[in-house]
């Protein structure tokens, strides 16, 4: 209690001081400086001032579970994941469309750089080429398993599923090595990256295209996503300084507060990209109706731990890591029937349509389910109780609405949102 | 060998965990301790009243989504300080309220003076947490289990 009149304190403190800067301070707001121009009046509080002065302790603290974030801790089992030399390679392989079999898709044919790295599809071109919806790369590197069902435990080992699979890409490790050896450019790229020489031979194939995977994951690496209004403004809390954070707009701030509270939508949507990183089922109905019939988590640890290219496997720069171990610790159980990984939130609005196979076309058709529960099915025995229909205001959609929308982040930097160019 | 039977049987504990949904969660002899501060030992009783557990939790307190140790001392209810010999430990957890258990298998393992390390308890969610400590002597299995929130 002492604590929080301490913070209202510093917050009428900060309005103080933010009214002194009027005369000439510096770092005004746009609307600050105009009040100042036309001889108004100091601006009247922002409009989350109040809302803002009003958090305890326990709630900033909860707030700063989610941001800002920070930079992607590093893949131990990928010993170039922060290699600027295997990241420009890599990034050359991302948009390369000789990676596929018709020698027309790449990974960023349905990973959009335009697009936030996803497709906006709800099921992505080539059809048939997946049953799940393409999700964005963004803060990929933030993610502890990948795909929908977890099954890969690095960038690297996804990569190569992708190339691998006849659906997707579909060179395969042969086709892959053969392009990175026997391309000039990418023999000169590879060299640069691995002190060492591509070779399509049977016997080093496998190596270059784990090569070649592990420099696709360098690039993605660096895909970062940060700095939207959620991380400006979690950034002035942390700092206590509240007359920054009260930039956010009280109806995002709002539903931010929902969020963490009644909404209980942090016991999954939890940590710096608002995903727990772990498996759930929310019941939602399956494309086409029915009964849902995708295993999700139950069979992606079963590929995972069967998986040559895991963490643990001979293809791995640390099978000894704490984190490769992990494969090993995942536990098998019906549980998991039908639970696919709780999807990032950051980025959200930028990313419909929503789910693992795109059945919701609008955030506001997401939060009308979460509202209603309608539809929803139960995914097997032991199907989650954690949601009950929440009956959501149409007010309180609007905030939540506005609350997901100033999740989103600023574009990695200009040079990696296309092949790089060749050199002349 | 005891760290063997150990996780062998925290991986078959799955079963027991999920046998146990629809037990009334917290048995009296439940350790009543909300997240615990650093180190802090808590003590409780196996669910029959056969063992005393002194259980020292993760430094810094309980925190979701991060691999968590707990040091566990056996001992005779009946004699509070003698340890329990020729036992084996079982660790699981549960989400009373979500019907769901851990995603990974936590690590146990046997000191030699006879108490239990156990590592990589991951609780993936806030919320309400009962750990399981499956106590094994012989043919005897004894719960005994701790109610923890995590935020
Ligand atoms: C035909 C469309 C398509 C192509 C081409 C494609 N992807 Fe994907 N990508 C998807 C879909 C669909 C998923 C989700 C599949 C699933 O979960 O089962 C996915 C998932 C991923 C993920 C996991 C993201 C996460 O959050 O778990 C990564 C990383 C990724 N792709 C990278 C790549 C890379 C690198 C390439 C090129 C080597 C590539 N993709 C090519 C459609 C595509
Ligand atoms: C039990 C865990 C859980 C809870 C609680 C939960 N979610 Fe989700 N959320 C998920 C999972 C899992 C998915 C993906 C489901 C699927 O694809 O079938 C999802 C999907 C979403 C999506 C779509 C994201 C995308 O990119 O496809 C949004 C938006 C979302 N949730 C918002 C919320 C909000 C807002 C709340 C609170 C009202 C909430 N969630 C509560 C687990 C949860």
């Amino acid at each position: 209690m002492a604590r929080r009149a301490g913070l209202t304190r510093r917050g009428s403190l900060a309005a103080l001081l933010a009214g002194l800067a009027a005369c000439g301070g510096p770092a005004r707001t746009p609307a600050g400086a105009q009040a100042e121009a036309s001889g108004e009046p100091a601006p009247r509080p922002r409009p989350s001032a109040e809302l803002v002065a009003a958090l305890d302790e326990a709630t900033i603290r909860r707030v700063l579970r989610h941001g800002p974030l920070g930079p992607p801790e590093p893949d131990p089992t990928n010993r170039v994941a922060a290699s600027p030399a295997a990241a420009h390679l890599g990034q050359r392989l991302f948009y390369d469309p000789r990676l596929s079999l018709s020698g027309m898709h790449s990974c960023a044919s349905c990973h959009l750089p335009t697009r936030a790295f996803a497709d906006g599809l709800e099921l992505p071109v080539p059809q048939g080429s997946s049953e799940r919806h393409s999700p964005t790369l963004l803060n990929v590197a933030h993610q502890r398993w990948l795909f929908w069902d977890g099954r890969a435990d690095s960038l690297w080992s996804q990569a190569l599923a992708v190339i691998e699979n006849p659906k997707e890409l579909g060179i395969g490790r042969p086709g892959l090595a053969r392009l990175v050896t026997r391309d000039p450019l990418y023999r000169a790229e590879y060299r640069a990256a691995f002190d060492a020489e591509p070779s399509d031979a049977p016997e080093f194939e496998d190596r270059t295209a784990v090569h070649a995977a592990k420099a696709i994951a360098a690039y993605e690496a660096r895909l970062q996503s940060d700095d939207s209004a959620f991380d400006r403004f979690a950034a002035a809390l942390a700092a206590r300084d509240l007359d920054t954070a009260a930039e956010y707009p009280d109806d995002a701030l709002r539903g931010l507060l929902l969020f963490l509270g009644r909404g209980n939508c942090r016991s999954c949507h939890v940590g710096p990209l608002f995903s727990d990183g772990e498996f759930h089922s929310i019941g939602m109905p399956p494309r086409g109706g029915g009964r849902p019939t995708d295993p999700g988590r139950l069979r992606g640890i079963e590929l995972l731990q069967a998986n040559p290219f895991r963490g643990t496997g001979p293809w791995s720069d640390a099978p000894d890591s704490e984190r490769a171990r992990e494969v090993e610790a995942l536990v098998r159980s019906s549980e998991h029937w039908g639970q696919v990984r709780t999807p990032s939130l950051r980025n959200v609005a930028r990313t419909a349509p929503y789910m693992s196979q795109g059945q919701k076309p609008t955030l506001r058709s997401v939060l009308e389910f979460y509202s209603t529960l309608e539809g929803a099915v139960a995914a097997g025995h032991h199907g989650e109780t954690v949601l009950a229909p929440l009956r959501f205001s149409a007010a309180e959609m609007d905030d939540l609405e506005a609350f997901l929308r100033s999740l989103d982040g600023r574009d990695p930097p200009e040079e990696l949102l296309w092949a790089p160019p060749k050199p002349r | 060998m005891q760290v063997r039977v150990a996780s062998l049987a925290a991986a078959l504990g799955i079963a027991a965990a999920a046998l146990s949904i629809g037990v009334t969660p917290a048995a009296p002899g439940s350790g009543a301790a909300q997240a615990a501060p650093a180190r802090a030992e808590v003590r409780f009783l196996s669910n029959g009243g056969r063992y005393s557990l002194a259980v020292s939790g993760p430094a810094g307190g309980f925190e979701t989504g991060k691999a968590l140790a707990l040091d566990v001392r056996v001992e005779h209810a009946a004699a509070p300080g003698v340890r329990v010999d020729g036992i084996a430990l079982l660790v699981d957890a549960d989400m009373p309220e979500h019907l769901h258990g851990i995603n990974r298998a936590p690590r146990v393992e046997r000191r030699a003076d006879g108490s239990f390390r156990v590592e990589n308890l991951f609780l993936h969610m806030p919320g309400w947490w009962e750990i399981f400590l499956d106590v094994v002597e012989g043919p005897w299995t004894e719960r005994a289990q701790w109610r923890v929130e995590l935020d």
